[in-house]
């Protein structure tokens, strides 16, 4: 590719791929498709590490206020469940999908639709730094604002997912249904094992003997 | 690399600078405060809170910025108490011992569907599916002392005379006190009400208080001020059991040996420089912040590269 070419694709705005996914879910995801990658796992890397920048960033100033560096670089590496967890949840998705496309191709590209719930959790961080009494804030904004907005991106994340099988993998929609059905599946279940396996389910349920 | 190369990344750029230079300006700025060592009563007053959660079930922090957080928040002592775990606990001691941060107690919050109950000061993991009182005994066996977690009304039907007579302390202040009649699990005056009704029925419990850590700012803000023989471990366990801790409600009334209040209010302790409202510090540390956060926005917002031909 040579410079002229790079100039003449790059005179729209300068958005990520992750908010231009919340503007336009299916038209975004059609056009990721049809854009060449030839190192995916590259695109992997990138968008795990600026996932788990905004997740260890956000609850850094949640936590102190401010960014310090050890907690940041920490609270990435012990939230590094977050990609696992998903790089699973899509696997199982893809497995149902009957429009084949490389694993690692695949993953990239859903991993482009986490912005949801980074923008929400950015916000609740904004929140925190910037009103002037947080405690008020929040228990101003909880019920009518903050809990809603969790279950907003949770919702649209969800309708991203749909947009990746619908429109990066060409599924049907009963297939695109299927696929995000196996992805919820497999997301609630590895939560659950974990806490299973932690023993915080069990004894919470059936109680002591 | 053409100019329109670099304008298509110069606000990604642009927002990774400033997150870098908000991290820089965090990172100088973030100071624990100092812990001088105070002595009351012939005793060493030790800040503690011993109710947090870490990333390994319900909680942000891992085990490791956990110690940090206790000392940004002034604190001497530090139970970790994770559901029906020990391993976070064991993990965070072992860091803060390198790294010279506060006393870390291995505890545990056990958990189960008829009654939530802090085990602290031990080594062994205690098995939620036992009784409440052969689990007391347990931690008894090792060494530990009990404490009824958040004892509201909804969490307390398992105290019974019998067990309220088995346990060493209670939790009487937890962040429920700010927030009224809303909390959720009850009323703070309830924790208040057990505490007292045991006092009356000639159990005095160690008056505990924890902030049920989960994540936030809000690690130790309501605490427990023990009156220990040094900041071992083991010390304030015997603290504890000993009942030697008090604990100040919102409005000031003191909890515990009343010898103890009194040393407390004859003589407060020096200010620690611990702020829960993300108050900025300076300009310095406003404008790190700042910086910050637009740059975590930018991050989210902007493309790390020009967009290839299709």
């Amino acid at each position: 590719m040579n410079t002229n070419t790079v100039a003449a694709t790059n005179s729209g705005p300068p958005f990520s791929d992750e908010v231009r996914l919340l503007v336009g879910p299916f038209r975004v995801y059609r056009e990721l498709r049809a854009r060449p990658d030839e190192q995916p796992l590259r695109t992997i890397a990138a968008r795990v590490a600026r996932t788990q920048l905004l997740i260890a960033g956000t609850v850094a100033l949640i936590t102190a206020g401010r960014l310090p560096i050890h907690l940041v670089v920490g609270t990435a590496v012990f939230w590094s469940m977050v990609p696992v967890l998903q790089a699973l949840m899509i696997l199982g998705g893809h497995a149902v999908s009957n429009r084949r496309m490389p694993r690692a191709r695949a993953i990239g590209l859903h991993m482009a639709g986490n912005a949801p719930l980074l923008l929400w959790l950015v916000l609740c961080a904004g929140l925190c730094l910037f009103a002037p009494n947080v405690y008020e804030a929040f228990s101003w904004a909880l019920r009518p604002i903050i809990a809603p907005g969790l279950l907003v991106a949770l919702v649209y994340g969800s309708v991203l997912s749909f947009a990746f099988y619908r429109s990066a993998l060409e599924q049907s929609r009963l297939r695109a249904a299927l696929s995000l059905s196996v992805e919820i599946v497999l997301k609630i279940g590895l939560v659950v094992a974990w806490y299973m396996a932690l023993d915080n389910i069990v004894p919470q349920l059936s109680g002591s003997r | 690399m053409s100019a329109s190369f670099s304008r298509a990344r110069a606000p990604f750029i642009l927002s990774l600078a400033l997150l870098a230079s908000g991290a820089a300006l965090g990172t100088f700025i973030d100071q624990a405060p100092k812990r001088p060592i105070e002595e009351r009563a012939g005793y060493r007053v030790l800040q503690a809170d011993f109710h947090a959660h870490t990333r390994f079930s319900d909680g942000f922090l891992s085990p490791l910025d956990i110690v940090d957080h206790a000392a940004r928040r002034g604190l001497d002592a530090l139970a970790v108490s994770e559901h029906n775990q020990v391993f976070p606990a064991k993990v965070a001691r072992a860091w803060s011992k390198l790294v010279h941060g506060p006393t870390i107690i291995v505890a545990e919050e056990v958990t189960t569907h008829d009654y939530h109950m802090l085990a602290i000061g031990i080594e062994d993991r205690i098995d939620a599916r036992r009784s409440l009182s052969d689990a007391i005994d347990d931690v008894h066996a090792q060494g530990g002392v009990i404490a009824a977690a958040h004892p509201t009304k909804r969490f307390a039907k398992a105290y019974t005379p019998e067990i309220i007579a088995k346990l060493d302390a209670t939790e009487l202040m937890h962040p429920i006190a700010y927030q009224g009649q809303n909390s959720g699990i009850g009323a703070w005056t309830e924790l208040r009400d057990f505490y007292e009704d045991a006092k009356a029925n000639g159990s005095f419990l160690s008056p505990l208080g924890n902030s049920d850590y989960h994540f936030g700012s809000v690690l130790g803000i309501t605490r427990t001020f023990v009156f220990a023989r040094g900041d071992t471990e083991k010390d304030i366990v015997d603290a504890i059991r000993d009942k030697r801790t008090v604990v100040f409600d919102l409005e000031g009334n003191g909890y515990g040996d009343p010898e103890l209040v009194k040393a407390l209010e004859a003589e407060p302790l020096a200010a620690r420089d611990v702020d829960y409202g993300y108050r900025s510090t300076g300009a310095l540390d406003a404008i790190g912040r700042t910086l910050g956060f637009l740059g975590l926005l930018g991050v989210l917002a902007f493309r790390n590269k020009p967009k290839p031909a299709a």
